[in-house]
């Protein structure tokens, strides 16, 4: 086991990875009541290409499979479904599936150890029966339902299609209801046994917990033996640099225009992990120099009634795709963009200032320290970072010693208007 | 758990502080409590939106953010809601501890938060009148934008369908129709008379010294106090006699079927209630619940269907997310599920479940920097102010027995469906 204590922000981590490849994490929290852990698995909805385990020819599994999977791990042999068990022993479960990755996790006040066991245990027994995979087609299909009814999510996810032309990251999730019912147990085996390795997942534990007793009941308890030395060889159309198109607009039973605008980065595989954040959180802070409240262009735009409420959104960076969204409502969304575009323009042509950085540096090391108040978000972070090769705990260094020349750097070669897109869902009349 | 401390600043003004040092976040709340009327909504809610974008000494809103990132990003939220039939604005601040970041930032944010609720921009008389009709048009934006939510929106549909012609479907952002006629002005009187008039509750949670902090607040939040208005008890009881079905087409992919029952339980029936606490949460407070696992799993039926219960008003709401064309079936075994419950078809493994999901919860919420405020403040307007071990205990005590009591007057009031 072995440990980071980091000063500043007055945590200690606790770490180490286990005979079969998988890696525990744990960061104490004296004092909290309840016990969080979460344990991860590389594989999201991007990944529907490549080399299952054991075969040589690269397959092309169902669009949502990761999340059907995800749903279908809750299915036990004995007909019971995980969640039962939880419910006894009075802890809150949940799981879900992102672009990158699956978490199945719980939190628990009482129990924590049965709870663990039971978390670690029912992720390495999988279930799939043609009857219990169909059965779940119905649930599944509500859920798709749901999304194709909510706007914000339709609005978000035709802008990374206008964004991306292959990349896997513009089909949804979840998938489509035509190509969830299209997925079998065999499909889902053959993910379930690549991906589902040890030396592919993570566990992050947050609480009040002893470290000792902590890691003795992992390593008694994952008890799954893979082939984990080979690499899982994934496949991802390759992607142009440029945009797929410069706008989509969709009807929706809305009050008033909601937008997305996406700007598109193109993240190089050789840069180094450590560079990789400076890099985000530089593109962050500038997005906040354009786009906050406390910004000229906010102003500008609020003042004149072109938008009613603030711009929100940030840079995404994953490891082979990264690209900024700033969202809002305004009844002249295509109007909105242009002013921002030709902001934009001024700030390059004039400068940032250097008051204007401090000051948002200095928000974001408030907000950075702030959100180590939520176990949740500790450890879905600490993962998310965990899975690109960032400890997140170096975050707050490489933030402290950004200079205003790296963001300076990044108004040059980011948020250009050429790699730049429009979503817009407008109300039906 | 903490030790919260109660002090009476003034008239109608109490200040609670919740010392708390696992935290590294302090949070200053403070709300202003009316009963909730259909004359006042529209002004409370342009109020908060006008306190919020600019003061004296923070005259725009680009100010008042410059000044939140420069006391390191601290965040704030300002709205209205509702409890109940209690109208709330609240103020809601975010800050780190000044430990972290060796500065002065709870004393500035203070004087900050002062400055925004007791010294707002006044021009000739008139509250920011610059920005009124902005204002005006972005509250009107607010209010159309409630139907973009299907699953909220139905919910909120079914309430007012069922709550006619009671205060509480009274919608607390205000109506379109009222925002012409209101001048700064009147906006100006109108904050006069808020301020002077409404109960405030002013709570600090975090790691702070706690002296200190009662000092600087006994110092800043001074206001002018009128005659405190006296808040009034909701209406809980209701015989139905006839069921309201109301269907409402927008071209949805998904029908969202909400059922509103009258549940004719007190808050104040601390027995009963927390019975009736557990028997929601056997209906439809999780995956350890009926609707979860009958309807949701043994059906494939939809994705969701759960429960939630308004304490005050004694309102019970199913909502589920199902085909269009399922709406009989759905609603005849959403019906059986209750049924079930009336008649006591509980086993005790739901009964346990539902107890360790609400004790679970219940005790989490106080991991985070706004739960014990919350629970206090909550537990402080309904007047009940029960400890939460002792609402743990009431959980304990739940049996089989006093869960069908708590039940056998929940009636349906209305069928609310959104296609």
């Amino acid at each position: 086991m072995k440990k980071i204590f980091n000063e500043t922000i007055n945590e200690i981590l606790y770490y180490d990875t286990f005979e079969n490849g998988l890696e525990l994490y744990f960061m104490p929290k004296r004092g909290f009541e309840s016990k969080y852990a979460v344990l991860g698995v590389d594989f999201g909805s991007n990944d529907l290409e490549f080399i299952p385990i054991n075969e040589k020819e690269k397959i092309r599994v169902s669009d949502g499979i990761a999340h059907f999977l995800e749903h279908k791990m809750f299915e036990q042999p004995d007909e019971s479904n995980a969640f039962d068990e939880f419910s006894k022993f009075g802890a809150s479960a949940n799981a879900f599936t992102s672009f990158t990755m699956t978490a199945y996790l719980f939190s628990a006040t009482e129990n924590f150890y049965p709870s663990l066991r039971h978390l670690i245990n029912y992720v390495q027994t999988p279930y799939y029966t043609e009857e219990n995979v169909n059965k779940e087609k119905g649930i599944i299909a509500q859920e798709i339902n749901m999304y194709r009814d909510d706007p914000e999510w339709n609005v978000y996810m035709n802008c990374l299609k206008a964004m991306y032309a292959s990349h896997h990251t513009s089909i949804d999730i979840a998938g489509s209801v035509e190509s969830i019912n299209k997925i079998t147990p065999e499909e889902l085996y053959k993910c379930y046994n690549t991906f589902y390795n040890p030396a592919n997942m993570k566990l992050f534990v947050v609480g009040d917990l002893d470290e000792d007793e902590l890691f003795n009941c992992v390593r008694e308890n994952n008890n799954l033996e893979r082939d984990f030395e080979k690499e899982i060889k994934r496949f991802m159309p390759s992607e142009q640099d440029g945009i797929n198109t410069y706008r989509i607009e969709e009807k929706f039973a809305v009050s008033m225009p909601l937008f997305y605008i996406g700007y598109k980065d193109n993240p190089k595989d050789s840069e180094k992990t450590l560079d990789r954040l400076k890099k985000e959180i530089s593109t962050d802070i500038l997005f906040d120099i354009i786009f906050s409240e406390s910004g000229d262009l906010h102003s500008q735009l609020y003042d004149s009634g072109l938008i009613t409420g603030s711009i929100y959104g940030g840079y995404l960076s994953q490891k082979d795709y990264s690209y900024a969204l700033a969202s809002g409502s305004s009844n002249q969304p295509d109007l909105v963009k242009e002013k921002i575009d030709q902001y934009i323009d001024e700030l390059r042509r004039n400068g940032i200032k250097k008051s204007d950085f401090e000051i948002n540096k200095k928000k974001k090391i408030g907000g950075f320290l702030k959100s180590f108040d939520s176990i949740s978000f500790i450890a879905n972070n600490f993962l998310r970072y965990m899975f690109r090769g960032i400890n997140f705990l170096d975050y707050l260094q490489v933030l402290k010693n950004i200079e205003l020349s790296d963001i300076e750097d990044r108004l040059d070669n980011f948020f250009l208007k050429e790699k730049s897109v429009i979503s817009i869902v407008s109300p039906k009349k | 758990m903490t030790k919260i401390n109660l002090i009476n600043l003034d008239k109608g003004v109490m200040l609670g502080l919740i010392k708390n040092k696992k935290f590294k976040s302090n949070l200053i709340s403070i709300y202003f409590e009316r009963n909730i009327k259909k004359e006042e909504a529209t002004k409370i809610s342009l109020l908060s939106n006008l306190l919020s974008i600019g003061s004296e000494k923070y005259p725009s809103m680009k100010d008042i953010s410059i000044k939140l990132d420069d006391l390191y990003g601290m965040t704030m939220n300002v709205g209205v809601s509702k409890h109940g039939e209690k109208s709330l604005m609240y103020f809601k601040f975010l800050s780190i501890a000044d430990k972290y970041v060796d500065s002065n930032v709870f004393e500035d944010s203070i004087d900050f938060i002062y400055d925004l609720i007791g010294n707002p921009l006044i021009v000739d008389n008139g509250l920011n009148p610059k920005k009124l009709d902005l204002e005006k048009e972005n509250l009107k934006v607010e209010i159309e934008s409630l139907i973009n939510d299907k699953r909220s929106y139905a919910n909120i549909q079914c309430v007012n369908n069922m709550c006619e012609n009671e205060n509480y479907s009274v919608n607390h952002l205000g109506y379109i129709e009222d925002l012409e006629y209101i001048s700064s002005e009147e906006m100006y009187e109108f904050y006069l008379e808020f301020i002077k008039t409404s109960k405030i509750f002013i709570f600090i949670e975090g790691d702070f010294d706690s002296n200190r902090v009662e000092q600087i607040c006994k110092d800043r939040f001074v206001f002018q106090r009128g005659n405190i208005v006296e808040i009034k008890r909701e209406e809980y009881k209701k015989e139905i006699e006839k069921i309201k079905y109301i269907k409402e087409d927008m071209g949805n992919i998904q029908g969202k079927l909400v059922i509103g029952y009258r549940n004719n339980v007190a808050y104040e029936d601390y027995c009963r209630y927390y019975s009736l606490l557990v028997a929601n949460s056997i209906l439809g407070g999780g995956p350890h619940s009926k609707l979860f696992n009958n309807v949701r799993e043994k059906e494939s039926m939809c994705y969701y269907a759960s429960t939630s219960l308004e304490k005050c008003k004694g309102i019970l709401l199913i909502n589920s997310g199902i085909e269009i064309d399922s709406y009989d079936r759905a609603l005849e075994l959403i019906r059986k599920e209750v049924d079930d419950l009336k008649t006591g078809n509980i086993s005790e493994i739901e009964i346990d479940n539902a107890k360790s999901s609400i004790i679970n919860a219940l005790k989490s919420s106080y991991d985070s920097v706004s739960g014990e405020s919350e629970f206090v403040f909550n537990q402080y307007i309904s007047g009940t102010n029960l400890s939460l071990d002792e609402i743990l205990g009431f959980i304990e005590s739940v049996d089989k027995e006093s869960i069908v009591d708590s039940v056998k007057k929940l009636e349906e009031d209305t069928v609310y469906f959104l296609k």
